[in-house]
């Protein structure tokens, strides 16, 4: 699995995967917050990064963050606007991103795994 | 490396260790055991901070009830610093790096652990407007300024309700800490796109956060589109920089196909030649890079997806905040002029989502606001709100303000020595002096008197850099005769020693600044009962005047609707805006408009209203130079004596006051 997703993949993959958790189990705090921050933090910046092809770890990791925030305050405002707002309409667009990111990069690796 | 996040960075001068062999046991534990001062200063400043009397604060701020435990905790860190740094700063990045995030917990962190409250108004503000986008779902764009640019308040309004949280505030209290943690990484990208002298990044790294005073870090737009400032500056300039060579490169390749193709090579080379001399003149050569900056500079799709990747983050600032996407424009528009940038139409893309978004979203604030905008444009009215109009209140305040600019003008100061320094040497440091210079034109855009500090804040990594260049020697240290060699390790002792007792100055003068408002910004918990009792007491659709804007309310109810006051909210009025209006009002005239304005009216649907009286909102009239005690005093005798108010919540910090609905 790391292999296919790396290690970023399977931050975003675990991120995700605890917010739907937490979500749906409706857990309290601290968890529910820590597991949304972390996603709204690594989620959609660690799913899409790689896909970028930098070749530089440190610029990948530096991106995460910023590119995560980006894509939260993006999505929300093409939905803000339309009056289609909602956590969950929001939530499940960006659940939609992460795997669409983490699909490329299962192509990638099996492309690039195919070719060695 | 030492930290395999910066391998790029080498230092420029070996400094301290020797590596001749493996060092005996006893050596290698004592090379270590400075690592024991960091513990030291944990232990010192967590009993320090937690028995701090935020109560007890004068208008010197902080500085007045800080404890000795806490300075010897940051001037201890400090030293630590310095001692690894003049080490070996590239083998022992991690460690600075550890370093930087523990004075980032230990001095921006003091009013989270030292109070139990947010800090400032603003966050509350900031709560209230997310509290209203997430529960309505409406963008009104004529509610207030805010809501032109809410784009940062979306996404935490869907961090806060996909989270379960009850408000933003949640996330208030440690927001500084975080926001200025997820500075460093992107700060340590777009040094290490400067310079390749860890020395050097590792000084300006430490120096930006000690300069950083102007608090722009909190829970807000400006402190999370800063994080895009740094990412989409560390891109350009690795990712977008001019590729070096670009022109004899197409010379080559123009030669090398015409031979390969069998064709007449003269001819393809006069070709080449050709198309050289017209790229020259449509475009600027390529500027200078700094030495040895790392080689990532990339062309075809990675460049296309990293351009796409800054559009990405611009359309999220542009988004979010005013004045944020105008510094990246003239930063980013610089660098191409320049030739420091090959993606020429990156700024042509970022005027056009400017100009859109200006036209399309914001056009509901603009077009209420045009005079006010065109009033408050223009170098003289900049200047006055930004430093003459400052200069005023209590004696105290007048001597923080005057710190501030001195602490500002100094900083500025050692900066400019660093760059003459730099460029005396030969160092081609052309795109750090150009972003020093890009944030400047923000001064004439109308910001009210916080420009300055918003000018300074996007200066403050150019700033750092070559200010930190000042104690980073790159001379023809460590030739191979004795006494050279003891003249340089000298010399460098000397920088170190000086490179430590300026950062210890700095930073002293930085937390004097930073915190010279406290006795404002702190909100007692009685406080905090008091707006939550108003709050309570507040039937929707009623009028709640404060004396000033300056406590911690709005929240909750944030908006308010002209033609319908019971559908939500409450008109939010202060006492210090209309007698700004019309200073000549006497303490009596002022209570007659107190009891005029909160007087209910049936027929319009409005319900009486309250006023709220509190020790923060007192704290900030005496400090910034409002009305005085006395005036306080007379205007509040007059209420009482009128018969039209009752006081229905009273506790140690503050009074609440109803308007008799009957009279």
């Amino acid at each position: 699995m790391i292999r296919l997703l790396g290690w970023t993949g399977i931050i975003a993959a675990l991120s995700a995967i605890l917010l739907v958790l937490a979500v749906v189990a409706s857990f309290g705090p601290p968890w529910r917050p820590a597991a949304a921050l972390i996603f709204v933090s690594f989620g959609p910046g660690a799913s899409l990064v790689p896909l970028l092809g930098l070749r530089d770890t440190a610029m990948e990791l530096v991106l995460i963050v910023p590119v995560s925030f980006a894509i939260v305050i993006l999505v929300a405002a093409a939905l803000f606007y339309p009056g289609l707002w909602s956590p969950e309409s929001q939530l499940t667009i960006l659940l939609i991103l992460c795997g669409a990111g983490l699909s490329g990069r299962i192509v990638q690796s099996l492309h690039a795994q195919g070719t060695t | 490396m030492g930290s395999p996040f910066l391998s790029d960075v080498v230092p420029a001068v070996s400094i301290g260790t020797r590596t001749q062999g493996p060092a005996p046991a006893s050596q290698r534990v004592t090379a270590w055991l400075p690592l024991a001062l960091l513990p030291v200063t944990l232990l010192l400043w967590i009993p320090a901070v937690r028995s701090i009397d935020m109560a007890a604060v004068t208008d010197y701020g902080l500085v007045s009830v800080l404890p000795v435990g806490a300075w010897a905790a940051l001037l201890l860190l400090i030293a630590s610093f310095v001692l690894w740094w003049w080490r070996d700063a590239r083998r022992y990045g991690w460690l600075l790096a550890l370093h930087i995030v523990l004075f980032i917990v230990l001095f921006y962190g003091i009013p989270a652990v030292a109070s139990d409250s947010l800090r400032g108004p603003i966050v509350y503000r900031h709560a209230g407007i997310t509290d209203y986008l997430t529960r309505t779902g409406i963008v009104n764009t004529r509610q207030d300024a805010y809501f032109n640019w809410p784009g940062f308040f979306m996404g935490l309004g869907f961090t806060v309700e996909i989270g379960g949280m009850r408000s933003a505030m949640a996330l208030g209290r440690w927001a500084t800490v975080a926001v200025e943690l997820m500075y460093l990484p992107p700060l340590l990208m777009l040094l290490r796109a400067l310079t390749k002298d860890a020395r050097l990044l590792w000084a300006a790294a430490l120096l930006f956060f000690v300069m950083n005073w102007v608090n722009q870090d909190y829970l807000a737009p400006q402190s999370f589109t800063y994080i895009f400032y740094l990412t989409i500056l560390a891109l350009v300039l690795t990712y977008l920089k001019a590729l070096d060579s670009g022109f004899s490169s197409d010379f080559s390749v123009a030669a090398s196909t015409a031979k390969q193709a069998g064709a007449d090579l003269n001819r393809g080379i006069r070709v080449a030649r050709w198309s050289r001399r017209v790229l020259r003149v449509l475009a600027p050569s390529p500027a200078p890079m700094p030495e040895g900056v790392p080689s990532t500079a990339v062309g075809g799709g990675t460049g296309a997806l990293v351009t796409l990747v800054v559009m990405l983050l611009f359309a999220a600032t542009v988004a979010s905040h005013q004045l944020t996407p105008y510094a990246l424009f003239f930063a980013v528009s610089l660098l191409v002029v320049t030739g420091h940038c090959r993606v020429r139409g990156l700024p042509v893309l970022m005027g056009v989502l400017l100009v859109a978004w200006t036209i399309f979203v914001a056009s509901g604030y603009i077009d209420g606001h045009l005079e006010k905008i065109t009033e408050g444009s223009g170098v003289a009215t900049s200047t006055a709100a930004n430093l003459t109009g400052r200069l005023a209140g209590s004696d105290a305040h007048v001597l923080i303000v005057w710190e501030r600019m001195a602490l500002s003008a100094s900083i500025w100061l050692l900066s400019a020595l660093g760059a003459v320094s730099r460029f005396r040497k030969g160092h081609q440091d052309h795109a750090a002096a150009l972003l020093f210079l890009a944030p400047i034109p923000l001064f004439l855009l109308p910001y009210g008197g916080e420009v300055l500090m918003r000018l300074y804040f996007f200066m403050l990594p150019f700033v750092a850099f070559f200010a930190a260049a000042l104690f980073v020697s790159n001379g023809a240290e460590g030739s191979a005769s004795r006494p050279r060699v003891l003249a340089a390790a000298l010399s460098r002792g000397r920088r170190v020693l000086l490179f430590g007792s300026v950062v210890c100055v700095l930073m002293a003068g930085s937390f004097i600044a930073r915190y010279g408002n406290e006795r404002m910004d702190y909100f007692t918990r009685d406080e905090i009962a008091a707006v939550a009792e108003l709050y309570r007491l507040a039937p929707a659709g009623s009028y709640l005047l404060v004396e000033t804007n300056y406590l911690p309310w709005r929240y909750q109810d944030y908006e308010w609707n002209r033609s319908d006051p019971t559908s939500g909210g409450h008109r939010y009025l202060s006492l210090s805006q209309q007698w700004e209006l019309d200073p000549s009002m006497s303490p009596g005239e002022m209570a007659a408009w107190t009891a005029d304005t909160l007087r209910a009216d049936p027929a319009a649907g409005k319900q009486a209203g309250f006023l709220l009286l509190s020790r923060s909102q007192r704290a900030h009239e005496e400090i910034l130079g409002g009305q005085s005690a006395a005036t306080m005093g007379e205007y509040e005798q007059y209420l009482k004596t009128s018969g039209e108010f009752r006081l229905v919540y009273v506790n140690q910090d503050a009074r609440i006051y109803a308007r008799d609905p009957e009279i």
